[in-house]
């Protein structure tokens, strides 16, 4: 039966493998590299929307002269306090303080009526993780910049790629991130630093 | 893993238990429990499965009425510090020996659930998680956000409290300061003893209450001849108490869990 | 160009090459890793704060300090996956403020920063899935099987309190109106019985404890009542007849701190005398093994010791009376080798053991039998106290002292009507003591009052008779009988289950209150339980809720309490502190604050009140009304033929018992397998004992009481004196509680009071017993 077989076998393999043979591979490559990078963000991460488009440009150093820490601030206890609470906006929003609309969804929708503003945080860490700002920034002296993306040039706030499955931003940084750190500057990787 | 010790460190952290202040009252337990997010099961008589990290064992000196005499020795994880048994044979790294602070880490979410820890702790200080964490409706609101729940299919053990470790490096680390001051960093067992018969501390920091009372005459650890060097270290002026410490076989008396 | 069967393959070879160089493969490893990360919950994270508060857990008062998580973060939910439905997400509602933490407060003077485990767990109280949230009316009637519960609200629960006893009072009955109270110890149990006495009845009734018989005896011997406290952390030598030192007695953990202390001193002594091996016997530097209710008689033979070898106090025993009467009865009756006999104790233990009782000072003799709640009898009480006096240990430092009164304002005069007045003439339905009159309640009588149908109705506040009285089964069956029972709780219980309404009070943690001078702590101090939140809304403060009731009714009742709300009552009576300038408030002497309200706002910021113990005052009668102390054995206590052995309750630090609470979930963990196994209680027994019935360990075998009979399986306990069985109280449970329903059998069942020949007061701690194997 093989002896049968092979030699027709052979001829209409080499037939095809000398037409669509490496196309169809290559078709298959095409595929996978248009579904991986453009299909498949779409479908497994959904985008939302913050609730409220923050500039920061117009708050930092080239607008209201705010540093990074005169809103994200430490807390007593050594924690970071993270995206800072209505309070902190009311400080200097009690009412207008120009006629952008955002401004203006923020009086009416949240500092009137007192509700906390549902920011959605782009940095999200898993709940094993604890990251420790205040020996990255005050004992490491590292820059906000080094990790978190330069706000200070935004001046609106792009929605929140989040993964459907797990329910993590897309910009929550990874073990391997904070391993190759910890490495080169000569850091402890043992794994009670980072982890809880 | 006896490379750890090389690493220079200022800070060793160990516990330190007096067995003659221990009442057995298990305040240490619930305050473990609660601080560390232990689920209860409607049932928690079956003592091979019941979860406690800080599990008090009561033992009894074997003699007969009216000379009998019961004791308590609560048994924490001993974050062994020489050839630390679960440390070596975790084949996924899920545990390790932390050589800055010599706290025994695990990482459930790196666990595997192969449970070859359990069977190497020579002191029984490690539970596999058999069933989904429950938490009956409302119960959850109780959870503390400084630790992490655990999964069904892990291991997992007393981790010294890490987490307070960890805060209260942020908290000196925003006051400037790098090292931390003796009873910054305490367990939550040690914090609510009532009988103030756990100690915690830096052994290396020779003024701790820590390093002195580890000299005490009456101080000793468990399973010492097994070498692996427990920083848990027990005190008792009661010779059957001591020779229990080291499970006397042979001798006349044994250690009965209770 | 048609896809054959190599074709398609190549394309999937492509697209697997092509995959690898997309973030699909890596991002799902992370993805799936993440996921799994997520089947335990994440609890919301948040600023945190602490506030200190105090718990009323027990009547131990130990200052506490709750962490508190806020969440502001706006979400309306906690991350997690819910482990079952694994495609549902977990949804957790968001909580602005939760409690996730109960330590102790360091700054506290009663427990300086430890805590029980009871207290520790708390917040399972706070965040229990038994709590009663909304006022409930019984749909059946009741004694008709299970009960079945109508959400109904305030005001309906009210309109129908309020009616009820309306119609009673109106029908001139205000007497056959009875309330049942754990005790009545702080403001709201005062504001209670200040309620129920302008409505027209006596009849509010404490469950039975220990004090009860203390005060007693106090009244009679020292002609003042009071609430006898003990200086151990001074004291050098520590006779302790029975009391629980270590494991919930008095005031737990100040008890276990001045025992941490001791040992670290290295020159206290601590003798405990009771029948079986406790922990406190265990961690006793002596622990005399005496036959169970013969301590009474080891007091009389150690007081012999003291008196025939002229060790006592003199100059103390010239401000006694009736000594030579004592003396006398001692030197006839309890000679140690008779009191050997009595107690099993060796002659020469009983001599040595009083001689260094007598010699070493201070020493104090302790009475107690447990954690305080099983009482003996007022000659047990009468014996032992007599040691205090003939080694000068009353008002002294280091010895016995009666505890202040907390100086609260005092209540304003009584408004009472003539049908108030009518009531109140009316005898109360508990008795009224045996040959000698006193206040003290009775609670043991009330099974049979509420069979007569004396009672028109019934007010439970904060108490679960139905499983807490000796002979429970029976009381719950005559609760039953009365028309109107009322029940205030904050957690359904046995005693909510058979009543009529059910109304939701607020834990300690969700309300104001004073707790005064934790029990036998030799000074008086009071601090606040603080609303830190409210996780049951509908529930109300007690003292709230009367007060409302008292508006509603108008005339004497409202006359009599007049206040607005309960934080308005206290705050005036914090004003009696203010005015009396004594004592300290946190690190500030009374005396130097500038106004009333600053000593309020030091209470509402956690802060606790306290003033150095008050010593003297020695003397006492040691023969009152001719009555001179003596050993007085209790009917159980003798051999009989159908009951050979002898059954003793217990009490262990983990099941809480009678208390505000029932034992929380966390406790459960620390109850020992050799105490409850699944749904069995182990008996204690004596391996020989329970040799010669052929049990061993885990056998099932029932306790057969002249009572009824229990269930259970044994424990072989070496630690056991011989044919006595030990049996723990606060098992047993039927309360929807699925952390207890069902666990054990309630020793509270076949434990039979036995009444006070002199007092009236129940005699209850054992009963007698036969073990037969299942």
């Amino acid at each position: 039966m093989s002896e049968e077989h092979v030699p027709t076998g052979g001829r209409e393999g080499e037939h095809k493998q000398a037409g669509g043979g490496l196309g169809m591979l290559a078709a298959g490559f095409v595929v996978a590299i248009v579904v991986g990078w453009l299909l498949y963000p779409a479908i497994v991460m959904s985008s939302k929307p913050q609730p409220i488009n923050f500039n920061h440009k117009a708050h930092g150093a080239e607008g209201a002269g705010l540093a990074c820490d005169g809103c994200h601030t430490f807390r007593e206890d050594g924690s970071f306090a993270g995206i800072p609470k209505l309070d902190n906006c009311i400080q200097c929003h009690e009412s207008a303080q120009g006629e952008s609309p955002d401004e203006a969804k923020l009086i009416e929708q949240y500092v009137t009526p007192n509700k906390e503003i549902p920011w959605l945080s782009y940095s999200y860490q898993p709940l094993c993780v604890f990251f420790s700002h205040a020996a990255h920034v005050k004992m490491a002296q590292l820059e906000c910049t080094t990790c978190h993306e330069d706000m200070s040039k935004s001046s609106s706030s792009p929605p929140v790629k989040v993964y459907r499955i797990s329910g993590y931003s897309k910009n929550t940084m990874s073990m391997e991130a904070c391993e190759d750190c910890h490495a080169e500057k000569g850091t402890s990787n043992a794994c009670f630093v980072c982890h809880k | 893993m006896s490379e750890h010790h090389e690493v220079a460190s200022k800070e060793k952290y160990g516990m330190v238990i007096d067995l003659d202040k221990c009442t057995g009252c298990g305040a240490c337990t619930v305050a473990c429990l609660s601080e560390n997010n232990h689920y209860v099961r409607e049932d928690e008589s079956d003592k091979l499965r019941s979860v406690a990290w800080m599990k008090v064992y009561k033992v009894t000196n074997g003699e007969p009425f009216p000379n009998t005499k019961v004791a308590f020795i609560p048994r924490p994880c001993m974050h062994c510090d020489h050839h630390t048994p679960c440390v070596s044979v975790c084949p996924v790294m899920a545990t390790d020996y932390n050589p800055l602070t010599g706290i025994v880490s695990q990482i459930y979410t790196r666990c595997i659930g192969c449970r070859y820890c359990v069977g190497a702790c020579p002191y029984h200080a490690r539970y596999f998680n058999w069933w989904d964490p429950v938490w009956p409706e409302g119960m959850h609101k109780l959870l503390n956000p400084d630790m992490s729940p655990r999964m069904r299919g892990v291991v997992e053990k007393c981790s010294f409290c890490n987490h307070r470790l960890q805060k209260a490096k942020d908290k000196a680390y925003v006051e400037g300061r790098r090292d931390l001051r003796d009873g910054e960093y305490v367990t939550a067992c040690a914090e609510d003893c009532p009988t103030k018969a756990i100690t915690f501390g830096n052994m290396k920091d020779p003024e701790s209450a820590v390093a002195k009372l580890i000299k005490s005459p009456g101080a000793f650890r468990l399973l010492e001849k097994l070498g692996t060097q427990p920083k848990v270290y027990y005190l008792s002026n009661e010779s059957w108490i001591r020779a229990l410490g080291d499970n006397a076989l042979g001798r006349k008396r044994t250690a009965r869990p209770a | 160009m048609k896809l054959d069967r190599r074709g398609f393959l190549k394309f999937a070879v492509g697209g697997a090459i092509g995959t690898l160089a997309t973030p699909i493969p890596w991002d799902m490893i992370d993805e799936s890793a993440k996921f799994t990360d997520l089947w335990a919950p994440e609890p919301a994270k948040g600023p945190s704060s602490f506030v200190h508060s105090t718990c009323r857990l027990c009547p131990g008062g130990c200052g506490i300090t709750l962490r508190l998580v806020e969440d502001k973060s706006g979400r309306d939910e906690w991350r997690g996956w819910h482990h079952k439905e694994f495609i549902q997400r977990r949804r957790l509602p968001a909580v602005p403020l939760r409690a996730v933490k109960i330590a102790g407060n360091p700054d506290h003077p009663v427990n300086h920063g430890g805590i029980c485990p009871l207290g520790a767990a708390g917040l399972q109280l706070l965040y229990g899935t038994n709590r009663v949230t909304t006022p409930l009316k019984r749909t059946n009637p009741k004694g008709e099987g299970e009960a079945a519960w109508e959400k109904i609200t305030w005001d309906e629960a009210l309109n129908i309190v309020n009616g009820k006893l309306r119609e009673i009072r109106e029908a001139g009955n205000p007497h056959t109106v009875a309330c049942i109270l754990d005790n009545k110890k702080g403001l709201t149990a005062e504001l209670i019985d200040r309620f129920f006495r302008a409505y027209g009845s006596s009849n509010v009734i404490t469950m039975p404890s220990q004090e009860d018989v203390e005060t007693v005896g106090l009244s009679l011997m020292q002609g003042t009542g009071g609430r006898l406290a003990y200086d151990l952390e001074n004291s050098k030598y520590v006779l302790s007849f029975g009391a629980a030192l270590l494991e919930g007695w008095g005031a737990p953990v100040h008890n276990m701190m001045v025992f941490g202390k001791w040992q670290e001193a290295n020159e206290h002594t601590l003798v405990q005398i009771e029948p079986n091996c406790s922990i406190t016997a265990s961690k006793a530097d002596k622990w005399l093994a005496v036959k169970p209710g013969a301590e009474a008689a080891l007091a009389l033979g150690m007081a012999n010791v003291i008196v025939t070898e002229g060790l006592y106090d003199r100059s103390g025993i010239a401000h006694c009376q009736g000594f030579e009467g004592f003396k006398a009865l001692l030197e006839s009756e309890y000679n140690p080798r008779k009191v050997s006999e009595i107690t099993g104790i060796p002659a020469n233990v009983i001599a040595t053991t009083a001689r260094a009782f007598a010699v070493t000072k201070p020493a104090v003799a302790v009475y107690g039998r447990g954690q305080g709640v099983m009482s003996g009898n007022l000659a047990e009480f009468m014996s032992i106290y007599s040691l205090n006096a003939l080694v000068g240990s009353i008002g002294t430092k280091g010895g016995v002292v009666m505890q202040r009164e907390v100086p609260f304002k005092a209540w304003p005069a009584l408004v009472t009507d003539a049908v108030a007045l009518q009531g109140l003439s009316q005898p109360r339905i508990d008795g009224e003591g045996g040959e000698i009159k006193h206040g003290v309640c009775m609670a043991h009588n009330l099974t049979a009052a509420l069979k007569s149908g004396a009672v028109n109705a019934l007010v439970v506040h904060e108490a679960n008779p139905c499983y807490a009285l000796p002979g429970a089964h029976k009381f719950e069956e005559a609760v039953a009988k009365v028309p109107f029972v009322l029940a205030l709780t904050s957690c359904m219980n046995e005693t909510a289950r058979s009543a009529d309404i059910v109304l939701p009070v607020a834990s300690y943690l969700e309300r104001l209150e004073d707790v005064a001078s934790a029990a036998r702590v030799p000074y008086a101090s009071m601090s606040l339980t603080r609303p830190v939140l409210a996780n049951v809304p509908e529930a109300r403060h007690p003292g709230d809720v009367f007060l409302t009731l008292a508006r509603a009714m108008g005339g004497s009742v409202g006359s009599s309490l007049p206040w607005d709300n309960f934080e308005a009552l206290l705050k005036e009576k914090v004003g009696g502190i203010f005015a009396s300038r004594r004592g300290w408030i946190g690190d500030q002497e009374v005396a130097m604050l500038g106004s009333s309200d600053e000593l309020w706002e030091g209470f509402n910021a956690g802060k606790c009140w306290y003033e150095e113990p008050v010593f003297g005052g020695g003397g006492l009668t040691f023969n009152p009304q001719g009555r001179t102390p003596h050993f007085e054995p209790v009917s159980w206590m003798e051999a009989s033929r159908d009951y050979p052995m002898l059954l003793v309750a217990y009490e262990n630090i983990n099941i809480a018992n009678r208390r505000a609470v029932d034992t929380l979930p966390y406790l459960t963990k620390n109850i020992d397998d050799t105490v409850l196994q699944k749904h069995d209680l182990l008996v204690r027994v004596n391996p020989e004992t329970a040799g010669r019935m052929r049990l061993v360990e885990g056998d099932a075998a029932t306790v057969q009481c002249p009572t009824g009979r229990l269930s259970v399986r044994v424990h072989m306990d070496v630690g056991m004196m011989p044919d006595v069985i030990g049996i723990p109280l606060g098992l047993g449970h039927s309360n929807d509680d699925p952390f207890l329903t069902g666990k054990g059998v309630n020793a509270y069942e076949v434990l039979e009071p036995v009444a006070d020949p002199v007092t009236g007061l129940a005699v209850w701690w054992g009963t007698r017993a036969k073990l037969i194997k299942a």
